[in-house]
């Protein structure tokens, strides 16, 4: 990076939001974080970051002219109209996924975002997973022969308060859109079909939305490359997160994470700490990874990597994952 | 109760697996070996085992407690018929048959004549699987939500036997679909099959598929599903997860050896077993036994001619699920 200090503002500072200002107070000393915007803002965490200005208004980041980006971690649904406004001011942005829950409105978003030149990262973080990419890399040079299948296990740890999950967009909008942009960007191929077997186990109120808890997922690919996903809300025993991918020569898989690495053997059995509680831990560097891309490409004039387009790709599948899970049919990806 | 004298027909790999086990079980002989492929002099573990190559042997001996059915599933059901005549204890191999009706015939028979009749689902016999069930059956992890199997083959079997093998789903997925049923308590209420042949081409032309993804609704509202290839380079791949609503399990692969090697390059350690063969040894045993023992007298749990036809009707199912790219009711 330039020696120019980048001067960020943050819209939303909820778990995430809070993890992005954190991730760039201690990771990069020539971006600064000028202002954030939140209904409800602890002021001493603020000051401890050095966050000059605290707005309830957003729009008050958003309008500042010394603001070269702005991180969008708001809630979901509110994430086109700051993208919209954020465009308009010619701020680059990064914003949570899924930027939204309709094809249209991301069609629009990237109709703005072009218009105006300027760029939109989609917080795809697993994508900067250094597991995970090692994993593309060695898929990519063969090292196990042709692709033939690809099996994704993504559990939360615990379920979210169902406020959360009624506005989460269900299931496959919030969840399962990791595991079908990570089909995708390890692969390289396109999701052509989808099929959800999904139930609800653990909260029984999401049967009035249409929404599920728990799903196993069938995709099939290009190249006739077909994919399993196990989704879950709630594990117990932590952040379940692994990937296997099986070819003609061998196959590839990347494990969980553990709290800590301390073994305990007994003359009853051998125990070891739960998995990681949380995307937070399990995916700390990719947080940062992202940010760094991000920056990066601000300073290079490069186009980031994962933007509208690749979301848009995701949450395409996550519609199609929609209609399979009310007609219980496979539903081919309109794209 | 004197010796228990047992009779196996077909001497096969399989045969010849259950041969060298009852060997190995106190109180019981290898009576007689039928198979038409042998010569009555062949030299067999026991001299005192008669070799033939006709079934009807067995209604000419007295006093033959048990059959063991290990010819070609083809053969399966005019040898229980025929078997069944003078002896109510058989152990057949999977598949009993590839036919619904045929199966009922059976079960039918098996009602009739009081048969004491088992059929080998060898993986239900696993030390493992057995443990798995039972942690399952005390609520370890409470109800069960999801359940997967990994199976893969180390390599695919000759095209002749594909053609007669009845395709993926009744040759090989079959014994997941038992090893499902028996896990959960509960059977298939909806199956959703991809299949493709990734393998062999030659596998494609004989009609059959060599990878699979199965997706499952239970009657219990459990979510079931099976990975499924006919090769695996690494070994062979056998692996059982379940997440409930307390947590989870897992049966990981039983490996080559146990050394983990380390070296500027990295690590690296054994690959999982060969092949059924080896990875299955104790089940194969512990079937036997299991079936001695109902000879016996005891009052054994086994896999019964109504679990052949509950797979057999999952594997039927899903071949239809293949055709059509429909999810399918049972």
């Amino acid at each position: 990076m330039g020696n120019k200090i980048l001067q960020v503002g943050l819209i939303g500072a909820g778990r995430i939001g809070k993890m992005h200002a954190e991730n760039i107070a201690n990771n990069f000393p020539k971006v600064n974080i000028k202002s954030l915007a939140d209904p409800s803002i602890n002021k001493d965490w603020a000051k401890s970051l050095n966050i000059k200005n605290c707005y309830l208004d957003p729009d008050l980041v958003i309008n500042d002219e010394e603001i070269d980006a702005v991180i969008i971690a708001s809630p979901t649904p509110t994430h086109i109209e700051f993208i919209k406004q954020c465009s308009e001011y010619k701020k680059h942005i990064f914003c949570e996924k899924p930027i939204a829950f309709t094809v249209n409105e991301i069609i629009e978003v990237i109709d703005i975002i072009e218009k105006e030149k300027v760029f939109l990262q989609v917080g795809l973080n697993r994508r900067f997973d250094n597991h995970f990419q090692e994993m593309k890399k060695k898929l990519k040079d063969g090292s196990i022969g042709d692709l033939h299948t690809i099996h994704i296990t993504n559990r939360d740890s615990s379920i979210p308060k169902f406020k959360f999950l009624r506005s989460s967009g269900g299931l496959l909008l919030d969840l399962s859109i990791h595991d079908f942009d990570m089909v995708q960007y390890l692969t390289g191929l396109n999701i052509l079909e989808i099929f959800v077997n999904g139930n609800v186990f653990i909260e029984p109120d999401l049967k009035k939305i249409g929404d599920i808890d728990t799903a196993t997922i069938t995709l099939e690919l290009e190249n006739d490359i077909m994919c399993s996903i196990q989704n879950c809300r709630q594990t117990h025993y932590g952040y379940d997160q692994r990937i296997e991918i099986f070819g003609s020569e061998g196959a590839l898989f990347v494990d969980n994470n553990h709290e800590n690495l301390c073994y305990l053997f007994t003359d009853k059995d051998t125990t070891r700490a739960r998995l990681m509680t949380s995307f937070i831990e399990r995916y700390e560097k990719s947080f940062i990874s992202e940010l760094n891309h991000f920056f990066e490409c601000i300073h290079s004039g490069q186009k980031p990597i994962v933007g509208p387009r690749e979301i848009l790709s995701a949450v395409q599948v996550a519609i199609a994952g929609q209609k399979s899970l009310e007609k219980n049919q496979p539903q081919k990806v309109i794209r | 109760m004197s010796q228990i004298k047992l009779a196996i027909i077909g001497f096969g790999r399989i045969g010849k697996i259950h041969a060298e086990n009852i060997l190995h079980i106190q109180g019981v002989e290898l009576a007689v070996v039928i198979d038409p492929l042998l010569d009555e002099d062949s030299h067999l573990f026991d001299s005192k085992t008669i070799i033939s190559k006709d079934i009807e042997v067995l209604t000419t001996l007295r006093e033959i407690d048990g059959v063991i059915i290990c010819s070609p599933s083809i053969h399966h059901i005019d040898q229980i018929k025929t078997a069944a005549n003078k002896i109510k204890n058989i152990f057949c191999e999977k598949p009993l048959a590839l036919d619904l009706d045929e199966i009922a015939s059976i079960q039918e028979l098996s009602i009739k004549q009081k048969l004491n009749l088992h059929i080998g689902f060898n993986r239900r016999f696993d030390p493992d699987f057995q443990k798995l069930k039972k942690n399952i059956d005390d609520g370890v992890v409470g109800d069960i939500y999801q359940i997967t199997i990994t199976s893969r083959d180390p390599s695919p079997p000759s095209i002749d036997y594909i053609k007669e093998s009845g395709g993926l789903f009744l040759d090989m997925t079959i014994h997941d679909f038992d090893m499902i049923r028996y896990l959960t308590n509960a059977e298939v209420d909806e199956i959703y099959v991809k299949g493709k042949c990734m393998v062999d081409p030659n596998i494609g032309k004989a009609g059959d598929i060599d990878t699979a993804i199965i997706n499952m609704k239970l009657t219990n509202g459990v979510i079931a599903s099976i990975i499924n290839s006919r090769k695996a380079v690494y070994g062979y791949d056998q692996r059982i997860e379940i997440l409930g609503s307390k947590g989870s399990l897992q049966v990981g692969n039983q490996l080559l050896h146990g050394i983990n090697k380390g070296t500027e390059r990295g690590f690296s350690s054994g690959n999982p077993k060969n092949f059924f063969i080896d990875r299955y040894a104790d089940s194969y045993e512990l079937e036997m036994r299991n079936f001695i023992d109902s000879i016996k007298g005891k009052k054994v749990s086994y896999p019964s001619v109504r679990d052949a036809l509950k797979t057999l009707e999952v594997g039927i199912a899903a071949n239809k699920s293949l055709l059509k790219n429909k999810p399918i009711q049972l």
